[in-house]
């Protein structure tokens, strides 16, 4: 399969997932780059046991927590150098927000349910993501996480309850939506 | 208390549904194009040259070592000749 027929098919794809990850575009135009290195790279050898298309969402799925991760040990390692803070656990929003699929009138209102789904565990979130932002089916959501329905249904759960309690110990976010 | 907390969660799941899609930036292919050319990458053929270079190596280094192990025994057999406990013309 030739490199620009798959990234014009799923560049799209690529920016809005990673967008929901990091929720900036410099940030996912950033993944989505190097998700495409990556394709370009392993294309030779990828096997197909999986489509393409559930291939370039696992490498997504994975460039975007991995973004996450440096950017936060980045800043982390930053911060304690100068204030010396080691022993306090430090907690910092992941990136900064300014999603543009969102409008501008109700950016502050998203930006506090992102907060909620940032802390949330890395399978957590991406279950919400794919199922509640993407709107993808539980068992496409099943296949690009390597689940089973059962597990995906009860990682949901978890993951519902879990923002629930997030989002009701902060503001009311009833009157901000 | 409870089932408020419950209509809140599935009123952000309606919000995050409504989420709008971005369309990219057209120059992202010419970034990306550009990015995986600067990729600096080692060709497969040195590769290959380094590995066969190494192996050679190790060879040369082996053979040395045996054939210094030879010369190593044959000085010891002339220092301390081997007797094999026979009897001449018996």
């Amino acid at each position: 399969m030739i490199f620009d027929e798959i990234y014009f098919e799923h560049h799209k794809m690529v920016l809005n997932i990673a967008l929901q990850y990091v929720q900036n575009m410099e940030d996912a135009e950033e993944i989505t780059q190097d998700v495409f290195i990556k394709v370009s790279k392993n294309i030779h050898t990828f096997k197909q046991n999986s489509s393409v298309k559930t291939w370039i969402y696992r490498i997504t799925i994975n460039q975007s927590l991995d973004f996450l991760k440096a950017k936060n040990s980045q800043k982390s390692n930053f911060l304690s150098s100068i204030f010396s803070l080691n022993d306090i656990k430090l907690k910092i929003e992941p990136t900064t927000f300014n999603h543009p699929g969102i409008e501008l009138e109700q950016k502050e209102a998203y930006k506090k349910i992102f907060e909620a789904i940032n802390q949330l565990s890395d399978n957590q979130k991406t279950v919400i993501i794919l199922l509640k932002i993407e709107d993808k089916s539980q068992s496409e959501t099943a296949e690009i996480m390597n689940l089973s329905i059962k597990a995906l249904e009860s990682l949901f759960q978890r993951a519902k309850k879990n923002l629930d309690i997030l989002l009701n110990k902060k503001d009311n976010y009833e009157k901000n939506v | 208390m409870k089932k408020t907390s419950n209509i809140n969660i599935e009123q952000v799941f309606d919000h995050l549904a409504s989420v709008k899609k971005v369309e990219p930036s057209k120059d992202l292919y010419f970034k990306t194009k550009n990015a995986i050319k600067n990729q600096k990458t080692i060709p497969l053929f040195w590769v290959i040259a380094a590995a066969c270079f190494l192996i050679a190596i190790v060879g040369v280094e082996f053979y040395t070592f045996s054939s210094k192990k030879n010369t190593f025994n044959q000085e010891i057999s002339i220092v301390f000749p081997e007797t094999n406990n026979i009897l001449y013309h018996e």
